[in-house]
Formats: C-alpha cells, sequence, structure tokens
C-alpha cells in the first residue's frame, strides 16, 4: 500500500504534474478494497480491469496533451442504481429486472466515461435507496470505517464509507431525503446535493420522482465541485433536467475568504429538538459557525419557514411517488423486498390524491417562503445532524423514522435548494458530526466557495479513520 | 379530521391490492399515525390555499426517452 493525495483535487494536480500515474491510482484502490472491503461492504460489484483500462487510456491521455477535464484518471465509484453498461443495476435489490438499464450508461455515467474517470464499481445502498438495511437478504451490510458496528449512513452507504477509507477518491451519490448527506455526515467526507434538475436523472432507479438528486460524495468541497462540473446540465432524455448552462464550479473564487457574505443560521428548528442530540453537536456547530465568522462572512440568526409542514410535503411525496414505481411488485413479489420498505411503501397508499397534490401546493409556499429569507442571506448553516451514525443493531429494531429523527436534510430535497455537507468535528466516541450549509438554487458555486474556505482553515476533511491508516501505513 | 382507523387503513390497503404482515402492518399503522396529523395540517396553511402546486405538465412530450 502506498501514500497518495487524499483528494480529488490534489491527486488531479499531481497527475498533471507527472508525479503520479492514474495506473497507481488505481491499482492503489484496488488494492485497498482487497484489505478493507471485506469488513466495509463498499462494492456490490467491482469493475477491476475495466478501471485498469481507463487508467491506461487515461495516462495515454495525459502523454498526448489530452485533458478531459479533474475526473480523468481519478478512481470513482458509481451507486449502484444507476445503469452501467459493464453489468446489471441491482438497486441492492431482488425486485428490480436485470434487463432495466441493460448494456447501457446512466446519463451521469455517461458524462464520468467521457470525461476519463476511472469507474471502480458499482457500490452498496438501501434497497430502491430507502428505508434500512435487510441482513436477511444476500447483500452486503455497508460498515462506516469509523466504527464497524455502526452504518454509515444511506442510501448512498458505499460510497460514503468507500471515500472515508480510501478505496476510491469520490463517488456517485443519490439524494432523495437526505442519501448524499447523510452517508458524508455519518462517514466524514463531504457531500454536494446540486439544485433539483442541476443533473440528469434518467437511467438512475427512482425514489421520489421530484425529490430525486444525483451529486457527489468526496473528500473536500472543492473535490465535489469538480465532480459537479462534469455531471451537471441539461439532456433532452430527461424530462427533469433543467435548461440552463452550466457554471464554473471552481471559480471561486477560492481564497479562502468569505468577506461579503452573510450567513444565516438556523437553530430554531434543528438545536434542543432532537431528544437524543449527541452533546457534542452544539459546541461544534457554534464553533463552525464562528469559524465562518472569522472568515469574514456576517453571520445573522434566521428561521427556516414552514420547517415542519416541508417536512411532511416531503415525506408523503416521497410514499405516494415511490408506490407508484414500486405498487405491482408489492402485490406479486412483497417477500423479496426489505423488510422495512414491505411497510413503508404501502404508506403511500393511505394517504389520498388530494394529500399528494395539496404536498406540492404547500412545497411551493416553502419555496417563496424560503425565498424571502435568501433575499437577506447568501447562504444558511444548520448542523447536518444531532445524532452520529447509530448502531446496527438499534437501527434494524429501530426503524426508517428512527434514522430519519436525528438527521436534518429533507427539508432542502423539499425545496429543491442545493445543500453541502463538511466535516466540522467529532463526538466523544470519535463518531464525525458535519456542518450543513445551503444555498440558492443554482448557487452551487458559492456552497463550493463557502465550504472549502472552511475547509481551508480546518482539516475536519482529511481525517482518516483509524482502521484505514493501518493499512495504507502497513 | 381524526385519522383513518385501523379498519380504514386496511381497506385502503386492500382496495390497492397489498397485504402487509401483521407485524408490517403494525409499523405501517405507527407511521400513518405519526404522519396523518401532519397531512391534515398542510390543508390549515392559509399560504397555501390559493398556490398552485409544484407540479408542470408539459404538453410536448420528450423526443428520446433514456434506454429506448
Amino acid at each position: 500500500m502506498t501514500e497518495i493525495p487524499l483528494t480529488l483535487t490534489d491527486a488531479a494536480a499531481a497527475l498533471r504534474a507527472g508525479e503520479l500515474t492514474s495506473a497507481e491510482l488505481v491499482e492503489e484502490s484496488i488494492a485497498r478494497a482487497d484489505a478493507l472491503d471485506d469488513q466495509l461492504g463498499v462494492y456490490l460489484v467491482r469493475f477491476d480491469d475495466d478501471a485498469r483500462a481507463r487508467a491506461a487510456q487515461a495516462d495515454a491521455d495525459f502523454a498526448a496533451g489530452i485533458d478531459r477535464g479533474p475526473l480523468q484518471g481519478i478512481p470513482i465509484g458509481v451507486k449502484d442504481i444507476l445503469a452501467m453498461a459493464e453489468g446489471p443495476t441491482t438497486a441492492q435489490s431482488l425486485i428490480l429486472d436485470p434487463a432495466w438499464g441493460e448494456g447501457k450508461d446512466a446519463i451521469v455515467v455517461e458524462r464520468l466515461k467521457a470525461a476519463g474517470a476511472a469507474i471502480t464499481g458499482k457500490l452498496t445502498t438501501m434497497e430502491f435507496a430507502s428505508a434500512v438495511p435487510d441482513p436477511d437478504k444476500p447483500f452486503p451490510l455497508p460498515r462506516n470505517p469509523w466504527d464497524l458496528d455502526t452504518w454509515p449512513g444511506g442510501s448512498s452507504s458505499g460510497t460514503g464509507a468507500g471515500v472515508a477509507a480510501g478505496l476510491f477518491l469520490a463517488g456517485v451519490g443519490t439524494d432523495t431525503g437526505g442519501s448524499i448527506r447523510i452517508p458524508a455526515i455519518f462517514c466524514g467526507v463531504s457531500g454536494l446535493m446540486p439544485t433539483f434538475g442541476r443533473v440528469p436523472n434518467a437511467g438512475c432507479v427512482p425514489l421520489g420522482y421530484s425529490l430525486d438528486h444525483i451529486g457527489p460524495l468526496a473528500r473536500s468541497a472543492r473535490d465535489c465541485g469538480a465532480f459537479l462540473g462534469a455531471i451537471a446540465g441539461p439532456d433532452p432524455r430527461d424530462p427533469y433536467a433543467v435548461d440552463r448552462g452550466v457554471d464554473d464550479y471552481l471559480a471561486g473564487p477560492l481564497d479562502g475568504s468569505l468577506a461579503g457574505l452573510r450567513v444565516g443560521v438556523e437553530r430554531i428548528n434543528h438545536l434542543g429538538v432532537d431528544p437524543e442530540e449527541d452533546p457534542a453537536v452544539a459546541a461544534t456547530f457554534e464553533a463552525a459557525v464562528a469559524r465562518l465568522g472569522e472568515l469574514g462572512a456576517t453571520v445573522v440568526e434566521v428561521t427556516i419557514p414552514h420547517y415542519a409542514e416541508a417536512l411532511v410535503a416531503a415525506m408523503i411525496t416521497c410514499v405516494a411517488e415511490s408506490l407508484a414505481y414500486h405498487r405491482e411488485d408489492l402485490r406479486e413479489r412483497a417477500h423479496d423486498y426489505h423488510r422495512s420498505n414491505r411497510s413503508m411503501y404501502p404508506l403511500g397508499a393511505c394517504f389520498t390524491g388530494a394529500d399528494y397534490v395539496q404536498a406540492q401546493r404547500v412545497r411551493r409556499v416553502a419555496q417563496r417562503s424560503l425565498a424571502t429569507v435568501f433575499a437577506d442571506v447568501d447562504l444558511i448553516a444548520t448542523p447536518g445532524a444531532t445524532r452520529v451514525s447509530p448502531t446496527y443493531e438499534r437501527m434494524l429494531t429501530g426503524g426508517t423514522m428512527d434514522v430519519l429523527a436525528g438527521v436534518h436534510t429533507m427539508y432542502w430535497d423539499a425545496v429543491g435548494n442545493p445543500a453541502l455537507v463538511v466535516p466540522m468535528g467529532f463526538n466523544g466516541d470519535g463518531l464525525p458530526l458535519s456542518l450543513q450549509l445551503a444555498a440558492r438554487p443554482f448557487e452551487e458555486a458559492l456552497l463550493v466557495r463557502a465550504g472549502d474556505a472552511y475547509q481551508q482553515a480546518t482539516d475536519w476533511h482529511l481525517r482518516v479513520p483509524p482502521l484505514a491508516a493501518e493499512v495504507v501505513a502497513a | 379530521m381524526s385519522a383513518a382507523s385501523p379498519a380504514a387503513i386496511d381497506a385502503m390497503l386492500d382496495a390497492a391490492g397489498l397485504a402487509p404482515s401483521p407485524a408490517e402492518r403494525e409499523q405501517l399503522l405507527a407511521m400513518y399515525e405519526r404522519f396523518k396529523p401532519g397531512v391534515e395540517a398542510l390543508y390549515a396553511l392559509p399560504e397555501a390555499r390559493y398556490e398552485a402546486p409544484a407540479l408542470v405538465f408539459q404538453a410536448e412530450p420528450k423526443l428520446t426517452a433514456w434506454g429506448a
């Protein structure tokens, strides 16, 4: 095992400086997967030979002066709800027809390949990206590299755990109620949920059609910006993709300053409301907010409007949209679904069509009200979660709602604004805690700038789980 | 308006052709009872009275379906 750069952007710079080859990066990724994945359960399938071939192509391209952008030659993992021609997509389920997407790439996968990424494999998730894992089904139970007894978060579980453990430098996640940000929070890495419609969803198994967002998990905010630049943008095959040009998400300025920005801090819906709030969260969050001020931001107090109503609207939307997709399979093959989904998806049958439409009216109300808050601030800061990653024992008995009770992500899925999480410290047991920043629609570049400034002043995002550090040292 | 009774939930599930096990039904009922008051509260939100839903129907279909 050898030391390689921790961040995608540092690796990209090293590749261009001739200090490293993509072949070396990919071999290191493979070696780490060999050493750790039996414990972590990151991969559902690995594409070692294909990744080696893409690395060789990337190195040849560098030698020929061909530069396809910052993902060229970078080892990247893909959540197994996106179609990829190299193998069938399972959505970590016995239900999904293997013929779905067979031999095809999701639009995002097409773009990653065109960007020269070395895709190392398909990654674990929760079944159809929802509820909690089922140990009775024939899939790996993904583990958190910070504590193997705990869950890495989900549903982009393998992506979060894999980035944290250094099995690849970045990966694709999807977020319907928090599934990019929750694993990023619990695994101590960065995760960026883009604006709804910023990244095309076609070729990705749906959970909630009007809530699903595809985006990156990586070590740093800057990495997430580099990744987003490769996958964002409209496509006529996706009905939800917004016909709007793509920003340069690294335009910054990435000078470490937040001068001129106003940050609204939201406490009332986040702190002191979770009966099981970790005792380290409040102080860690206040320290992160203070750091934003030290970096030049003007910090003010805000209240997110219609917070509780938006959460209910998102939940009703999700169960209704997911039941439409799953009803026939649930009728015919319920026993093949994971336990928690067998009780969650049918919830969609217990509310009416009018309830669904009312939820969409309330989402619009929340958007309008939120826009008035963003008229006065550029960013909103909250803790990403008020609990650390739960143990499997707790999660498998407590169920989906228990897991969601301590995370504060779903409001942003309801309204569609982009949100970034970045590590902000650890609790008393050494488990990661995260700061969440949200912005106006399509202002992902501002999130990258703010996250980057925070990460220039801190090193939480560069901490490596001891399990992974020991493997590299060995 | 109060939440629907367990019998009414059973009827809705039956109408949808869904037959959760007794344990799954109990979990589902717990989630329903947790969310139903919140759903009713969505109708009571004054700002939503004349709001249009966040749904957009486009008359022109997309010309190319992914995977076609």
